[in-house]
């Protein structure tokens, strides 16, 4: 980490209307309609990761409507997202509460998506 | 750069213009950042002569070289302006998360002068500043303000405002970030007010480039591994300040009835562990922070930080009340409003007491004050908030307020230099003592940071100053040595605010780091290789010039004193019934240990020059205020 800014990481961080912090991250979701939604096959499947594959994609911004938890979004005409870097995040690494885990359990990721589109919702 | 982003934003207000100025390298070097910056500017730019509420003062937003990189507790911002409640040099520091977005936006600071003929605010963007039109926001608390910005402008920018105390030119009025991150001492809030200037908006995408980033890391890791690792750090996760509140009363340091005493029998009441257990919805942390010791509490359908230790003692013990629920909602109101909770609550402190006394009447006040009744101090806040009867009387705080109502009342008046005391009691905590005489911007406890006392830190003191000074220098009611541990923790909470990093996150309090990793830290992040008597050399030339800016406005030793009821009246009950603070035996101390003269606590030229102050010093010459 050379430069610190928020602002190019590929997570972002929003606060409930009840106080609490919403990481917005992709949980590669099994459902993965970002996937779906690309009209260009840039995002594409790998090993069950999401990737972008930025030569292709024209940053049409259908993946940022299709995410149920708007993980995904347009920064300088390209789609960004978590692509859980090389399974060794940083952010679960320095999160100071264990709210940010890497874990291959579904019934996890299911129930973080059901809390985060609910927060999202009161937000 | 590394570490700085290069760039001072200048705005002024009267004419409109916006302007970058280049950061000067011996400027960061000498001054390093944050309050450091704040205090030369101030020094440079505005002197008697300034009007604190006229277009002439400045108001300055600091970032420092560390805010933004994901060192722990880097969220603090610095404020400072010449203050409209002591007349001296005015600063204030809040948490939350606007500081680093200076320096995403392109800056290290932005000084603001001037003032605007309608209502403005500023909105900062990536290199970028406009000044738009606010008068859809003039009048609104600062919540709503928040609110509309993000409404209008999207939820990613981060806004600090000012509410209705700041517009109605409410002399304690604060600054306020993310609705609850509150810089609100000395006023700097009026002088926004003042400038018509209603907030401050950021946005930025740029980052801050470390000199060393495999070495920050490392330095990082081993931080994080003495965060956790301290005794005293789940605790302070879990309940922040509010944590202070029993042991405090169980040494007798809790003020209580307008500082009369220093224990609260209903205590119980104000403590972290009842916040927690009855009102907490979620926790929440300043930016990049290890501790997050923000509780975030629901009463009725609000929602809203907890009030900190100093809050809970100003409208709690202090007014002798012991509603939690009335503390909470007197905290959100005054951060609506935009009102330094400790300076409202002991002016109002004041006033109960010279009504209880027969020194006011109702006459005076228009309605009955008494010990205990949250309903009317309740009422004091919206009164002081709107300058309506007597709120317009309060609104200039308890030394004008005093003051202007004569009568002995001066006597009752909590203030050193005209800023209200916070809630510690020299006779307890004798380092607060000397604290609260000498801090520059009037009676404040986090000029010095001399928490090393309070619990008796003993290896923290044996390893920063010497076994030689105990026991004496952890014995808290010992007045020996704490003038030496004044002087070096003033100095070092100085170094750490032009970081500019939380004071609480590990520094100097829990005692974890000390000038030898804060030296690291900064030379890591900025590839300025900064040896500790450099850091040390810099930290004491901004205390020693934030001291020279008040000889020159004709403080001396005769103002660095307390209110009789510390130097005279013992302690009436509790663990330290009998005490008073022996402030002359530590003023001494205090002015030897800072190479200063004992007469007249002005600054020896010596020492200046030691410091690189020639300028400074001929100024204090021509004004006949070089000591002998």
């Amino acid at each position: 980490m050379e430069e610190f800014s928020p602002a190019r990481a590929k997570i972002r961080v929003l606060e409930s209307k009840e106080g609490h912090g919403i990481p917005l991250l992709c949980l590669q979701c099994p459902t993965h309609p970002c996937v779906d939604a690309c009209p260009t096959g840039a995002l594409r499947l790998e090993d069950g990761v999401v990737k972008v594959d930025e030569e292709i994609c024209v940053g049409c911004g259908n993946c940022e409507q299709a995410c149920p938890i708007r993980a995904i979004w347009i920064s300088e005409g390209k789609a960004v997202k978590c692509e859980l870097c090389s399974l060794d995040p940083p952010c679960a690494k320095y999160c100071p509460t264990g709210a940010i885990q890497l874990t291959d359990s579904l019934e996890k990721v299911e129930e973080s998506i059901r809390s985060i589109t609910t927060l999202r919702r009161t937000s | 750069m590394f570490g700085y982003m290069g760039k001072i934003l200048r705005v002024n207000l009267s004419n409109a213009k916006v302007s970058d100025q280049e950061l000067d390298g011996s400027l960061a070097r000498e001054y390093l950042g944050g309050i450091g910056f704040c205090i030369k500017w101030l020094y440079d730019m505005t002197g008697p002569e300034t009007d604190p509420l006229g277009p002439e003062n400045l108001l300055i937003f600091a970032a420092g070289p560390i805010s933004g990189t994901m060192w722990p507790g880097s969220g603090r911002l610095e404020v400072a302006g010449k203050s409209p409640q002591t007349g001296l040099a005015g600063y204030s520091n809040s948490g939350g998360h606007f500081a680093p977005y200076i320096k995403y936006a392109g800056y290290d600071a932005i000084i603001i002068e001037g003032r605007s003929d309608k209502p403005v605010y500023l909105y900062v963007e990536d290199e970028k500043a406009e000044i738009k039109d606010a008068s859809h926001l003039w009048g609104l608390n600062t919540w709503e303000t928040e609110d509309s910005l993000k409404d209008e402008l999207g939820e990613d920018v981060k806004v600090a405002c000012t509410g209705q105390a700041g517009e109605n030119l409410v002399k304690m009025a604060s600054i306020v970030t993310g609705k609850c991150r509150v810089a609100a001492r000395t006023g700097l809030g009026a002088v926004m007010g003042s400038k018509r200037l209603k907030a401050v908006v950021l946005r930025g995408t740029k980052g801050v480039r470390v000199a060393k980033p495999e070495l920050f890391i490392e330095l990082l890791e081993r931080g994080i591994e003495s965060i956790e690792g301290s005794p005293f750090s789940e605790h302070y996760m879990e309940f922040g300040t509010t944590l202070l509140v029993a042991p405090m009363n169980s040494i007798g340091r809790l003020p209580t009835k307008n500082h009369w005493s220093g224990v609260f029998s209903k205590a119980d009441m104000l403590s972290g562990e009842y916040l927690v257990e009855h009102y907490r919805v979620a926790k929440r942390a300043c930016f990049s922070c290890r501790f997050h010791c923000k509780n975030v509490l629901k009463l009725g359908n609000e929602i809203g930080d907890h009030p900190e230790y100093e809050t809970l003692c100003s409208f709690g013990s202090n007014l002798m009340i012991d509603d939690p629920e009335f503390v909470i909602r007197a905290n959100w109101l005054c951060d609506k409003y935009g009102i330094d909770t400790i300076s409202l609550g002991a002016t109002i402190a004041w006033a109960m007491e010279c009504y209880e006394k027969g020194l006011l009447t109702k006459e005076d006040t228009g309605i009955e004050l008494e010990w205990g009744n949250s309903d009317v101090v309740e009422r004091l806040i919206h009164m002081t908030a709107f300058r309506e009867g007597f709120g317009d009387l309060l609104a200039e705080g308890v030394k004008r307020a005093s003051q202007k109502v004569g009568r002995g009342t001066e006597r009752y008046a909590m203030h050193v230099k005209g800023l209200e005391i916070p809630a510690q009691d020299g006779r307890a905590q004798k380092s607060m003592g000397i604290a609260h005489a000498t801090a520059a911007r009037g009676a404040d406890h986090l000029t010095h940071c001399t928490f090393l006392d309070e619990v008796g830190f003993e290896e923290a003191i044996a390893e920063r100053f010497g076994s030689k000074y105990l026991p004496e220098m952890a014995n808290r009611i010992s007045a020996k040595y704490k003038g030496i541990m004044a002087k070096e923790c003033e100095d070092f909470t100085a170094a750490v605010n032009c970081m500019v990093i939380c004071v609480s996150a590990g520094f100097l309090f829990p005692p974890l780091f000390w000038w030898g990793e804060l030296a690291q830290i900064y030379s890591a992040v900025t590839g300025i290789d900064m040896k500790v008597h450099e850091l040390k050399m810099a930290a004491e030339r901004i205390v020693n010039l934030r001291r020279a800016y008040l000889i020159r406005h004709g403080i001396s030793r005769a103002d660095d004193g307390l209110p009789e009821r510390f130097t005279k009246e013992p302690a009436p009950e509790g663990p330290c019934k009998g005490q008073i603070v022996e402030i002359e035996q530590m003023l001494d101390e205090y002015y030897e240990a800072r190479g200063w003269d004992k007469k007249t606590g002005w600054i020896p030229e010596k020492k200046l020059l030691e410091l690189g102050l020639e300028e400074v010093s001929s100024q204090l010459r021509g004004l006949g205020r070089l000591p002998g």
